[in-house]
């Protein structure tokens, strides 16, 4: 009896002699910060991260996939649209309208600035370059996508706001830097991304086009290039991009799209399971293929554009809808539906999402040759080369000056649709939009003129509040 | 920990070994109470410890000697003693105790007399409980008691309400209280494995003396609920039963569907919709507008609900014990939503000598089956559904006798909704298993001196199945086309052991002191896996799945979770008496969370209350109108620690890229530092005129520092928030309540409670005085909380159909603005309270509860899309949508479809929430004894109930009784109605 007794008082002097050590927990479930970059394994499982932020719906999952042709005369609201992306489409937008570039940019440039700052712990080396480079270039994409949106011009000297550069991890109140220094650092991250991927242990893109190699950096500063108006320097990075590949093929060009093969692809986002998301669910819910939900359409203008017969892009692009083919039911319009993204390997939607295309590097020289004094011939021919691979048939054109230009604006919407260019592309040669008779039903907004304030997203108002530095653009 | 087990598990077994004597002269008898035997009865030969106790037909039987006295004493009856003479036969009539017992409250880690407290206490005893059959506890705390506010929030059965004490004293963390159920922390996922029949009390402590013994988990009160224990004396058998329905609900005129007719002119005139889409022709249009679904009558029912339950405890002077079973079913008003629940417990109370040890075994089984995206923006919630589905699709084709298809077939995610809900399932299993052990210790070298010791054990395991069938429109959608099957698991482990020494003593009679000193340690354990599979046959189980390939699309998913929180703990209490007058309580508690940072991992908390007893003192004595007159005063510090257990210590968490690991770093604040809230509180009870009035007044302030807030931060950094301690706010209340005998006479009784309870929450202080936003709130300084910040809406202009806003100087502007957000409209409520009247009339009784809410608006989010024309180019939308602007001259609320898009946050969609509810009505009788004898049972009760029986409100949706600020078409709480029988072998 006695000998319980003394058990049962021993007990809780046992359990107090425990108990403070239990309050260091280690959550199973974490990863501690101690213990998260202890070697260039870790830096790259880090850079990994960093990747998956591009899948965000403010950047490839959504807003600069396919919101930019939405927002210019690409795509339109269609009839069973549930109220989705009906303000932006309208130009109703206001500060409280968050498309999610801003932050989610933001969380790609603080994991890409993570993988960077972080990597002087390590040796220099053929592998350390692989992953700092890629980190690099990635933090050159969201300061670029912020730019596109929020920046009030894409002059390469321009003294008008862009937006804060971050390169280092600090919770403070930036203020907005002008066009000229993003640029300025966008170019610095670029440059060094090249040099760095340059000389690698082995190439990013070894298990597919997913990740920044060299190629995809040549490319990427081609597009900046010719934002910034840097024509010969777009021309100049275009040419090493097309020297080292090639145009797609017909076939390839078909697979590419309907099954992710790689066909022409520099760099795409991987959606690698429907928990990536279905980037083309969005835009066309299939699910029912004898009545596909229109939220969204392909506008009128924007379809036939194309040679229906001639033209493998068409096919590829657009799906006529089975209820209602064209001139069966006049009331009801939604007659082409944007069919870029089907799902490979028959799974609705799930595709991934082409960022950087030899295609679009043709476009870039075709536009900066245009630019050029004396150089339209070239330029043209560009753009005949492109044509050619898309279209049988196709005979040669020889365009130059307005004429020119034009041609490759109408080409780019014909080959870039729902990639997201359009919006971007008139906001960068100062043209308006015009939806004429793509202007009904729930597109209640017709015509925005050139350089109206709506081509300069709002900053979000979330931003507004937690930092009073960040000066809101005109209009808002 | 296994080990501990086992040795009390032995020590239990150890004491109960009986004991025998021998004497010379055999005495039998039966002990009776006047109305029957009296089982359990201890029969002591006086001045020895020798003794035996009466069986279950109060018989006894002891060997004594002539002269000897016996003592036959019972718990509630005065103690009889007889000599024992010649006669071998000796019965006994104990008659029942004159003095009556002091009245207990259950207080924080024990109890205390009611006389002698110096806190803010309010109890709901178990008759309250035991008279109102509930699906869960918590819905009988509505109206109960004051500063309680109970908002059901949701009528799926078993779901638990939201409860708050006080008004809010955080923004980033909970505002529901602690929940203490015999010695342990419960949640609210808890709640519906409880019968409520088992409770025997729920005490609400409110104030710091109350809550402080709680320490870092006290800053929301505390409700503590501890179970029916066995009672010494007759054992006791009941049954119970009760069975009664839900009402399906209706709509009301401010929100209600278009009808089929209506809807087509609606398309017609803006050329969006349906009909058009599909081309309709007029003959077709016809037909469609002849024949309008209710599609709110086709996804509710009248939903049954039914309870058994038997309850037996009884006991000697050593043993006691308590024992019920139940089985509980309800079906909510939405199809498919139901609870069914079995429990058991059983509780074992046994003392021997100078030990006391206590088992406290408690099993439940839930099932329940939700209504699916319950309270969600979906078509998919059956409330919101009911509204957007278009009146002219059919819920069965009047020809086939099948789910009918819609109109429309490209809205097809858009289901048959009644299609919908019968093929697919989302169920949910709880499994609860909950052990006490608890032992006492006298110690011998020192009187009034105890150790104490609970060791409490609980798991709490859930599972969840969520089957989508593959002919489904949803199954097609998902991964493979094929359906999808998920199942997920968790499981939550939770120890607390509480070890204490207790010192009871006085110094003279005039100072009486208990002091008490405590450790505790709480340890909980959390984990879970979900797998969702793709590709279902024509099984509903998991082996219906088809394996993943690279080509099939059919590759499962899954995921899981593990944490772990420990708390660590000491502290003392000191109660002291002075001529049973003047009482002072004080407490001081050290608390240790794994939560926080280290810099900051331990908190100190300390309390101390005074009560004076002005009734005692003589010059009150000779005011015969003063029964009972109490002074309260109280101060004292608690906590709030329940943050993340990762939001103080720098972590990665992991995502993948294209198949690779990746990971990624979070945002963490390793100075968090806990939320302590100081509360100061002050209280009179009174009872006058015989106890025929009785009022207690509470007054209280409460004062919340180190506020933790997830605040926005610039989202440049990559974060949209960080977590951390911003500034102070204040709650400042009073708490009134009368209880009235208005009538008391022999045949007939009428007693009335009113409580009433107002609360202001303010913002103090603010780092730096930098104001900052929380949805759709705005706080800053001096300003009060929660208060709806928004745009405000002046209507629409009639010249163009354009939405007119105010802008900051109260001028008319066509912009929307956010600058322009002004507060403009409370999103709590400003009083509360419930009026009960109960009258007797010899065994009937009928009682009647209003509970009432005044001042919370409520932003009616549904609105925003029900009441937008547009909207039905995918189903359909309420009646106030025709009344849009047309032409120049329109005075109306709802502006030009053709030139709006979406409709913008603004205060136009706020609503007064304010109501009053008849929560109850029961009407019983109780068969009198004379009845009672022939049928040979002990008592029986017949009553009738209706719970939510109406509700008088100005508000649009289904029901203003909404937890959130938010109203989504939520599941409104449910208007039952029961007839039930008790009944008392």
């Amino acid at each position: 009896m006695k000998k319980y007794k003394n058990i049962i008082l021993g007990l809780p002097l046992l359990l107090l002699a425990s108990c403070d050590g239990n309050l260091d927990v280690t959550q199973p479930d974490v990863i501690s910060a101690e213990v998260a970059l202890r070697n260039l394994d870790d830096l790259e499982t880090a850079l990994y991260g960093a990747y998956a932020e591009l899948r965000g719906s403010g950047l490839y999952g959504e807003a600069t996939l396919w919101l930019p042709d939405l927002l210019a005369d690409n795509l339109r609201i269609g009839n069973s649209n549930g109220g989705g992306n009906r303000r932006e489409a309208n130009w109703q937008y206001t500060s409280g309208t968050d498309i999610g570039t801003w932050g989610g940019s933001y969380e790609l440039i603080f994991d890409a600035n993570t993988v960077i700052n972080n990597s002087d712990a390590f040796e220099d080396g053929r592998k350390k370059n692989r992953i700092v480079g890629q980190a690099l270039a990635l933090r050159a994409l969201g300061h670029f996508e912020l730019l596109k949106y929020y920046a009030e011009d894409y002059g390469r000297n321009s003294t008008k706001l862009a937006v804060p550069i971050v390169t280092l991890f600090e919770i403070g109140k930036p203020a907005r830097n002008t066009v000229a220094e993003v640029y300025e650092q966008i170019f610095d991250d670029l440059l060094l991304a090249k040099n760095l991927l340059n000389n690698v242990d082995k190439d990013p893109q070894e298990n597919g086009p997913f990740y920044f190699n060299a190629l995809a950096v040549n490319a990427l500063l081609a597009r900046v290039s010719l934002y910034a108006g840097e024509w010969q320097d777009a021309v100049n990075y275009a040419t090493i991009v097309i020297n080292q590949s090639q145009l797609a093929n017909p076939v390839d060009y078909a697979s590419m799209w309907a099954e992710d093969t790689d066909g022409e692809v520099l760099f795409a986002v991987a959606f690698a399971t429907t928990g990536d998301g279905r980037i083309g669910s969005d835009l066309l819910d299939n699910s029912n293929p004898s009545a596909p939900r229109s939220t969204f359409t392909l506008s009128n203008d924007m379809a036939t554009l194309y040679d229906e017969v001639n033209d493998i892009r068409f096919n590829s692009f657009v799906l006529i809808n089975p209820l209602n083919p064209p001139g069966a039911n006049d009331q009801n319009d939604d007659v082409y539906l944007p069919f870029k993204y089907p799902g490979r390997g028959g799974e609705r939607g799930l595709n991934n999402a082409k960022v950087l295309r030899v295609s679009e590097m043709y476009l870039i020289r075709a536009e900066a040759y245009a630019n050029i004094s004396g150089q339209d011939a070239l330029g043209s021919a560009d753009l005949n080369t492109l044509r050619a691979s898309r279209i049988t048939n196709y005979v040669n054109e020889d365009l130059s000056g307005q004429v020119l230009k034009d041609a490759i604006q109408v080409e780019r919407r014909k080959e870039l649709v729902a990639e997201g260019h359009r919006w971007f592309d008139l906001k960068r040669i100062n043209q308006g939009v015009q939806r004429g008779t793509d202007c009904r039903g729930l597109t209640i907004s017709c015509t925005l003129e050139a350089g109206n304030f709506r081509f300069v997203f709002p900053i979000p108002q979330s931003e507004l509040d937690a930092n009073e530095n960040i000066i809101q653009n005109p209009g808002y | 920990m296994k080990n501990q087990l086992h040795l009390i598990t032995v020590l239990l077994l150890m004491f109960i070994v009986q004991f025998s004597f021998a004497q010379n002269m055999k005495i039998t008898g039966v002990v009776s109470d006047g109305s029957g035997p009296l089982p359990g009865v201890n029969v002591i030969i006086k001045g020895t410890n020798q003794g035996t106790q009466t069986d279950f037909d109060g018989n006894y039987s002891i060997r004594t000697s002539t002269g000897d006295i016996l003592v036959f004493s019972f718990v509630g009856m005065a103690t009889a003693e007889m000599i024992v003479e010649t006669s071998n036969t000796i019965n006994v009539t104990l008659k029942e105790d004159s003095s009556k017992l002091e009245e207990v409250v259950v207080v924080g880690y024990s109890k205390k007399e009611t006389k002698k407290l110096t806190s803010a206490i309010a109890t709901i005893d178990k008759k309250q409980i035991e008279n109102v059959p509930m699906a869960t506890f918590d819905q009988i705390l509505q109206g109960s008691a004051p500063g309680l506010t109970i908002l059901s929030g949701s009528g799926q059965p078993g779901d638990a309400a939201r409860v708050n004490i006080r008004g809010f004293s955080s923004f980033a963390l909970s505002n529901s209280p602690l929940f203490i159920l015999d010695g342990q922390a419960i949640r609210r996922l808890d709640f519906s494995g409880i019968n409520p029949n088992d409770i025997e009390s729920v005490s609400v402590l409110k104030d710091a003396a109350a809550t402080q013994i709680y320490g870092s988990r006290g800053s929301n009160g505390v409700i503590v609920i501890t179970t029916k224990s066995g009672k010494q004396g007759k054992a006791t058998l009941e049954y119970r039963t009760y069975t009664g329905i839900s009402i399906a609900p209706r709509y009301n005129d401010a929100l209600r569907p278009l009808s089929s007719s209506q809807l087509i002119s609606l398309s017609q005139e803006i050329g969006i919709g349906g009909v058009i889409n599909v081309g309709a022709t007029p003959e077709e249009i016809e037909e469609l507008a002849a024949y309008s679904e209710d599609w709110l009558d086709v996804l509710t029912r009248d939903g049954k609900t039914n309870s058994h339950e038997i309850s037996m405890s009884g006991g000697n002077e050593n043993t006691k014990f308590f024992i019920s079973g139940s089985y509980f079913s309800q079906e909510g008003i939405a199809l498919r939503s139901k609870l069914d629940r079995y429990s058991l417990r059983t509780k074992i109370d046994y003392s021997k000598n100078r030990f006391t040890l206590g088992a406290n075994v408690f099993l439940s089984y839930t099932s329940a089956e939700d209504s699916e995206n319950e309270g969600g923006f979906s078509r998919s919630n059956p409330f919101y559904a009911s509204i957007r589905t278009p009146a002219y699709d059919r819920a069965i084709d009047p020809i086939t006798g099948d789910y009918a298809a819609p109109l429309d077939a490209s809205q097809s995610s858009v289901q048959n909704n009644l299609e919908r809900v019968n093929t697919n399932d989302e169920d949910r299993k709880t499994k609860t298993v909950m052990v006490s052990l608890s032992g006492r210790y006298d110690f011998n070298f020192l009187d009034g001196l105890s150790f104490n010791t609970s060791l409490n054990i609980r798991n709490n395991r859930r599972d969840n199945r969520t089957y989508v069938d593959p002919n489904s429109v949803d199954g097609r959608r998902r991964q493979g086309g094929q359906g999808s099957l998920n199942l997920s698991t968790s499981e939550r482990t939770s120890f607390t052991i509480t070890n204490s020494l207790q010192y009871k003593f006085n110094i003279n009679e005039d100072h009486k002191f208990n002091a008490g000193l405590y450790q505790e340690f709480v340890s909980d354990n959390s984990d879970g896996f979900d797998i969702t599979t793709y590709g279902l046959n024509q099984l509903t189980v998991i082996d219906g799945a088809t394996e993943g390939t690279e080509t099939n699309g059919f590759i499962p998913d899954f995921g899981g979770f593990n944490s772990v929180s420990n708390l660590s703990s000491y502290f003392a209490t000191l109660d002291y008496s002075y001529l049973n007058k003047y009482n002072v309580t004080a407490g001081i508690r050290r608390d240790g969370s794994s939560s926080f940072g280290s810099n900051f991992a331990f908190g100190n908390f300390y309390s101390m209350g005074i009560g004076w007893l002005i009734s005692e003192e003589n010059f009150l004595s000779s005011v015969k109108a003063i029964n009972l007159l109490k002074l309260r005063v109280s101060y004292g510090t608690v906590g709030n620690q329940n943050i993340s257990d990762t939001a103080a210590r720098p972590i990665f968490t992991s995502t993948s890229y294209n198949g690779l690991a990746g990971i990624s770093s979070g945002l963490s604040n390793p100075d968090l530092k806990w939320e302590e809230t100081a509360k100061t509180n002050i209280g009179l009870d009174a009872s006058l005129f015989k106890n025929r009035l009785k009022i207690n007044l509470d007054v209280y302030s409460e004062k919340t520092t180190d506020l933790l807030q997830n605040v926005p931060i610039s989202r440049t950094t990559g974060f949209s928030s960080q977590l951390r301690n911003v500034g102070s706010l204040k709650n400042e209340g009073i708490e009134l309540s009368f209880s009235t005998i208005n009538i008391d006479s022999e045949k007939f009784r009428w007693e009335s409670s009113l409580n009433i309870a107002t609360n202001e929450t303010t913002i103090l202080k603010l780092n730096d005085g930098e104001s900052f936003r929380l949805g759709r709130f705005l706080i800053e300084e001096g300003g009060s909380y929660p208060e709806f910040n928004l745009v405000k809406r002046a209507g629409v202009n009639s010249a163009n159909g354009r939405t007119l806003w105010y802008d900051l100087d109260g001028n008319l502007t066509e912009t929307y603005d956010l600058n322009n957000r002004v507060n403009v409209g409370r999103a709590a409520p400003k009083y509360t309270g419930g009026f009960l009247n109960r009258f007797t009339s010899g065994g009937f009784e009928l009682s009647t509860l209003f509970s009432f809410s005044q001042g919370k608006n409520i932003y009616n989010v549904a609105r925003t899309s029900l009441d937008n024309p547009t909207k039905i180019s995918r189903g359909s939308v309420s009646t106030n949508a025709l009344r849009f602007w047309r032409q120049p001259g329109d005075v109306t609320d709802i502006p030009d479809p053709r030139q709006i898009s979406n409709y913008f946050t603004d205060s136009g969609w706020l609503e007064d929430a304010s109501f009053i509810k008849l929560r109850n009505v029961t009407f019983s009788y109780n068969l009198p004894n004379s009845v009672l004898e022939k049928i040979n049972l002990s008592g029986m009760r017949l009553y009738l109930q209706g719970q939510n029986v109406y509700t008088w409100t100005t508000f649009s949706g289904l029901d203003p009784e909404n937890s959130s600020t938010d109203y989504v078409a939520d599941y409104p709480s449910l208007s039952t109605y029961t007839f039930g029988i008790d009944v008392k072998f």
